[in-house]
Parts: C-alpha cells; structure tokens; sequence
C-alpha cells in the first residue's frame, strides 16, 4: 500500500524537498508547503490521505495548525516530526489530534510505516 | 552588605547570562539538526540512486552533482553556524575588550536570525560608514542587543524588519533598534534587568514610539585613542 497522497510541513526546504523525492522513489506521492499558510492552501485545493507537519514553523506554529487542520479536516490523518529535544530522553509530549509523533532526523522506513498505520487507523475508526 | 549586593548582582547576570547562552544555543542546534538531517536525507537519495542503477536505470553524471553539489551546500551552511557559534563563545573570554560593533552584532543577528523568522520578522543590520571600535564587556553589550530585540519581537508587526542601526554620536557608539509594532506594546516587559546591563556597561539608553514604530537607542561610549 504505497498508493497515498501525504503532504509535509516544514520550514526547512531543502530537507523536504529531498524527503518528498525519496518517497517519490518508493511510490508515493508526496507534496510539501513552507509555513502553515501555504499548508492550509494546498489542503483546501488538494485532497490528501494524511498530513506530516514539523512543530516548528515560522508564523502559524506547528501545534496550531494541527489545532486547525483536525478542526477543518476531523477525517485527515496528522503525523508530527520535530528536532525539539525536551526531558532527559529527548521526547516531546504528543499533542492532541495527532496520531504519532516522530523525532528528526527522520528515518524514511519507520516514517512511512507509521503514515501507512495512521492512514490504516483513521480508516478504521481508531484516531 | 555591599558585598551581598554584589554576589546577588554577580548571580544574577550569571542566571541571566545563561538564559541567552541557552536561547541562542537551542536556536543553532535546531538548525545544526536539521542541517545534518537534510544532509542524512540527501545521502539516502544518492542511495535510492545506486538501488535503482541496479534495476537497469542509468544515473546521468548530471544527477548525481546535482545531489552533491547539494550536500557541498548543507555542510557549507553548518561549517558557517558553527564558525558563528564558536566566534559567539570566544566573547565570553574578556570583561573588557576593545572591538568592532558591526563584527560582533553581525554575528549575533546571524545567530537570531531563526528566531526572528519564527515570529515571521526579518533582522536588518545596517553597516556604519565608519568602523567603530568600543572598549567594553562585549558579551553583556550583546545580551543588551539581544534582550532588546527579544523584548520587542513578540510585538513586531509579521512580514516586517526590525532594522538595527550602527551609528556614532560625539563619542558614542549609537546602537539603533526600529521597527514596526503591531499596536500590542502594552505586552512588552518591563526590561528591569536589560537597564541595570545596560548601567553595568556604563551605557545610556531611550525607548520611544509612536502609532506605528518603536525605537530603541543604546549609547555606548568610544574609548579615547
């Protein structure tokens, strides 16, 4: 099941740009916005199975545009990726409306096994 | 008692002196890792590459300089911030230093300039006609720059500068902080801590606005010759 559309928010271009082509590779179609401006854009005109947005991002934050996303989009899957080491371990408390929460840098095996199992959830009900 | 004054004074700007480090260090180090995570990213391309080569596609030459030249980019990027990181360290090394204004406030705005486009604002340095060489401590004149414009960043209309002016008056260095306010100035602190740096150094300062800017001015006197 690689056949879904993800789009990916993160100020850091070059990183998801790169991110988009190697998915591309393994079948997936990806597509990405700079800021959550954009992101809201490209969701009001593009239908996507699932959204991976960085905590991060200048202007609208990472935390309130999954706040507007779950609230324009309750059926939209939303991952969240962030470089934010907080507590001894590194981790970052998950905020609510998002399924996973992935510390960068970003391993694309375990980046699109959970896309596929939130993809999966959602579709079942679970999220 | 005077001597319990200055341990609390001392403690203080050492509490204080921390909190700047650690800003500007989570800043950099937020951007080291996504530097290096793109260069992991673009590496992981040119093995996606040499995968498919085995399949029977044919990389062009073409495809993989275009991948190198942009790891070349990313390292160039880091090796750039961590030059300014440790350039930002070494200030800490004398309480009293003769140097040049622009240099260090270039270097500090380098270092901010994440922070600054996290709140969707751009960092201007305007470079003076004339080098100007001030002698004091240089890493509180820099927490002062700093802490100035952090006061005011949270109040800055988006999508505008905050333009820092170098400028010498008599026998001033006159460090300007303007910018465009979005009408929320009443949230701005009260900047205790930032006037006792600012007396520490033996500087003088005035903040005004109108409608629509805010300014900051910061005097620093130029050691005689």
């Amino acid at each position: 099941m690689n056949n879904f559309h993800v789009l990916f928010v993160d100020d850091e271009e070059e990183l998801v740009s790169t991110l988009v082509e190697r998915l591309e590779y393994r079948g997936i179609i990806a597509d990405y916005a700079t800021n959550g401006d954009k992101a809201l854009e490209k969701l009001h005109h593009e239908k996507y199975d699932i959204i991976v947005i960085d905590l991060k991002l200048p202007g609208l934050s990472g935390e309130e545009l999954i706040h507007l996303v779950n609230k324009s989009y309750p059926n939209l899957p939303v991952l969240m990726i962030t470089g934010h080491g907080s507590g001894k371990d590194g981790s970052f408390e998950k905020p609510n409306g998002v399924y996973e929460l992935l510390q960068k840098p970003i391993n694309i095996s375990l980046l699109i096994k959970k896309m596929k199992e939130a993809i999966v959830a959602n579709e079942l009900g679970y999220q | 008692m005077n001597s319990d004054i200055n341990k609390k004074l001392q403690e203080q700007f050492l509490y204080q002196g921390l909190g700047f480090c650690g800003a500007i260090t989570a800043s950099v180090t937020h951007e080291l890792n996504n530097i290096l995570g793109t260069i992991d990213q673009l590496s992981g391309l040119l093995e996606d590459l040499a995968l498919t080569l085995t399949q029977g596609d044919v990389a062009t030459g073409n495809q993989l300089t275009a991948i190198s030249d942009r790891i070349f980019k990313q390292t160039a990027r880091g090796m750039t911030l961590v030059k300014r990181l440790n350039t930002f360290a070494h200030f800490r090394d004398d309480v009293a230093a003769k140097f040049d204004i622009y240099d260090a406030v270039e270097n500090l705005l380098a270092l901010m300039k994440r922070l600054a486009l996290l709140k969707k604002v751009e960092l201007i340095l305007t470079k003076p006609a004339e080098e100007i060489i001030v002698k004091t401590n240089p890493f509180s004149l820099l927490e002062i720059i700093f802490l100035a414009i952090n006061r005011i960043l949270p109040c800055t209309k988006k999508e505008t500068v905050i333009e820092v002016v170098l400028s010498k008056q008599n026998s001033d260095a006159v460090i300007t902080i303007k910018s465009m306010h979005d009408g929320t100035l009443t949230r701005l602190s009260d900047g205790g801590y930032l006037r006792l740096l600012i007396s520490h150094i033996s500087g003088n300062t005035k903040e005004s606005f109108d409608d629509v800017y805010y300014n900051f001015e910061l005097k620093v006197p130029i050691p005689e010759r």
